[in-house]
């Protein structure tokens, strides 16, 4: 926008002070970040969308495909979950394990009350497009063919494909030896020039590889944030359609406030940590989507 | 237990970045206008991804452009797009022999041995579709183009983890030497050598004279390739066009091969390739090599999200038509 044109580059660090970033900043935060959690990369900007004030190669930070197992609402904290864990000669004895029972009749209940839900959603609002849509599912069938070589190859695996939801007690994710049918997320980081913050960016798609809408993608963000704090823009660097982002207005002000509490603690936070500590506060905001943040670090 | 002796391989999934139509339509309107000409793309697909996701082929918003730089972590695969102006059109032109020419391409490739120079070609796919800009919907088909040729491939024994065959501390090694691949080394397909803790990584058209001087040797010399797949038990669909290539040009010198599936996962900051799988293939007398076919069988359509033979449509007027956004802006 203009303000963000007309805005100076930020030259002299005020970190400490003000929990900002100058771009030179941002980009050690940049290679320290991808360093420690190779998923993430550096990429180019888009053609006439390169920012002077980052080297053209390193314009923003990207991670793609990141699994995206349930939606929030499957997350929220029920005290009928708890369990208060007995000890064994276990000195931490007495923790409460918050999700005991999520894995079990709780979450089936709530898989069955959620299909309810989404296909009385789906039919009430489907009624505008609903000649189009049924349009649409006819000509997709009309276009499958039939006696192609590909039928019968003994050579390909005949993936059974299970959804995410359906996960057996204690089972861990992706280990059955089949093919999740799971929501992934492609996550940007942007240099915010405005706000001297990063800015994190979002493209989620449904389980066969939709792009996912927006109100779609609100199921994926906690209650607390959804339609307040992620809005859709354009992009800075990649030219197209408006994109879901994580509004930066806060992000300085939360990380002034983490500075302040890790020099309480007698300790420093370096600049080069930013990012990491930026992915592990916005992961409260997508709490679902399980990209990597979780290199340690001691502040 | 009704266990497989032969090789299975997952086949790929498209996945096409929301951002790539967008910059299909900039160019349908502008460049391509009616013409329904072949048309270069790339696409790429990385091994590393979470456990019991879909191998996945990329076809990203930079997918057409010809100074496209190739990404430092991920393997470049040989696109070929081929947009129909009406649906009709789409819907009629012969699937076979579209398919046909592709796999007549890789299958020179593999036969002239170019694909040993340039071995991404193996992991080449075909791109058909048709726009429909005005509705925003946009239908397409994939293909990822691979022979019958061995018709199945036996197994010497069922693919094995990798951490079943090497220590901790030879995997950590491992994953060290395969930070070189993307410079001399091509990321997807390559020969690597073992000689107790340490590994080497060379091209993969060198592996013939490796092989042979690491025979009488404790070196241990392995077809190698990166691996869409992240399933236990079966390698990823660029592995079968390998096979096909070392079929036809290696197994007449030897009938066994080791095959490195490489999977590397970051996991807290960690690069980790414990995962990776090792397969043991015995090639003899799948083929006559000295009169190879013409043309062997070839197929690759992928299916569609209903698992039928059929394209997939992306409707994307709620995420593009500018009346829906302005809609949506508040």
């Amino acid at each position: 926008g203009v303000a963000e044109y007309l805005t100076p580059v930020l030259k002299e660090s005020r970190f400490k002070e003000t929990g900002v970033l100058t771009p030179e900043e941002f980009i050690a935060a940049g290679d320290h970040l991808v360093h420690h959690c190779p998923t993430w990369h550096w990429v180019a900007a888009d053609l006439n969308k390169t920012k002077s004030y980052l080297p053209h190669d390193k314009q923003f930070l990207i991670t793609k495909n990141v699994p995206c197992y349930k939606r929030c609402k499957q997350m929220e904290y029920r005290s009928e979950q708890e369990l208060v864990l007995e000890s064994e000669g276990d000195p931490d004895g007495g923790w409460v394990d918050t999700h005991h029972y999520s894995d079990s009749a709780i979450l089936e209940e709530k898989v069955a009350d959620m299909s309810l839900e989404d296909k009385k959603a789906s039919s009430t609002e489907d009624d505008e497009d609903d000649e189009e849509d049924e349009e649409d599912a006819a000509d997709m069938e009309a276009f499958e063919e039939s006696g192609m070589l590909e039928q019968d190859d003994p050579s390909v695996i005949q993936t059974s494909k299970k959804s995410s939801i359906a996960l057996s007690p204690g089972g861990s994710i992706g280990d059955g030896g089949e093919i999740l049918q799971t929501r992934t997320y492609d996550l940007h980081i942007t240099y915010d020039k405005y706000y001297q913050t990063p800015r994190l960016w979002l493209t989620g798609y449904d389980e066969s590889r939709q792009p996912l809408t927006v109100e779609e993608m609100y199921e994926d963000f906690s209650q607390d944030h959804a339609n307040k704090t992620v809005t859709m823009e354009t992009h800075p660097h990649l030219t197209g359609p408006p994109m879901a982002s994580v509004h930066p207005c806060r992000h300085a002000e939360t990380m002034k406030k983490i500075c302040e509490t890790v020099l309480e603690g007698g300790g420093e936070l370096g600049v080069h940590l930013y990012l990491i500590v930026f992915l592990k506060f916005v992961q409260a905001i997508i709490p679902t989507i399980e990209y990597d943040y979780t290199y340690t670090f001691t502040l | 237990m009704g266990e497989t002796t032969i090789l299975q391989f997952a086949p790929f999934s498209s996945a096409v970045d929301a951002g790539f139509w967008h910059k299909f339509t900039q160019l349908k309107l502008d460049v391509f206008h009616l013409s329904e000409d072949a048309v270069p793309i790339t696409g790429s697909y990385v091994n590393s991804d979470a456990p019991g996701l879909p191998s996945r082929l990329s076809v990203e918003y930079d997918a057409l452009d010809r100074n496209r730089v190739p990404s430092k972590w991920a393997c470049s695969a040989v696109g070929t797009l081929i947009n129909t102006n009406t649906v009709e059109e789409f819907r009629n032109r012969s699937k076979q022999e579209l398919l046909k020419s592709s796999a007549s391409v890789l299958w020179d490739a593999i036969i002239s041995g170019s694909a040993l120079e340039k071995p991404s070609v193996l992991a080449s796919f075909l791109m058909f579709t048709f726009a429909d800009l005005k509705k925003y919907h946009y239908y397409y088909w994939f293909a990822f183009p691979a022979f019958t040729l061995p018709k199945t491939i036996p197994l010497v024994k069922q693919p094995q983890c990798v951490s079943l065959i090497l220590t901790d501390e030879q995997i950590a090694s491992l994953v060290l030497a395969c930070e070189g691949l993307g410079t001399d080394v091509d990321r997807g397909f390559f020969t690597l050598t073992q000689s107790g803790n340490e590994f080497g990584i060379h091209l993969l058209k060198d592996y013939p004279q490796i092989r042979t001087a690491a025979s009488g040797t404790d070196r241990e010399v392995y077809l190698a390739f990166s691996d869409p797949c992240t399933l236990p038990q079966n390698p990823g669909w660029p592995l079968r066009n390998l096979l096909t290539l070392v079929t036809l040009k290696w197994s007449h010198l030897w009938s066994v091969y080791k095959i490195l599936c490489l999977r590397i996962r970051t996991r807290s900051g960690t690069k980790d390739a414990t995962h990776s799988l090792v397969v043991d293939v015995d090639l003899k007398g799948v083929i006559d090599t000295d009169n190879p076919p013409d043309l062997p069988p070839f197929l690759g359509w992928e299916k569609n999200e209903r698992g039928k033979m059929g394209p997939r449509m992306v409707n994307l007027s709620a995420n593009m038509d500018p009346i829906r956004l302005a809609e949506s802006a508040v």
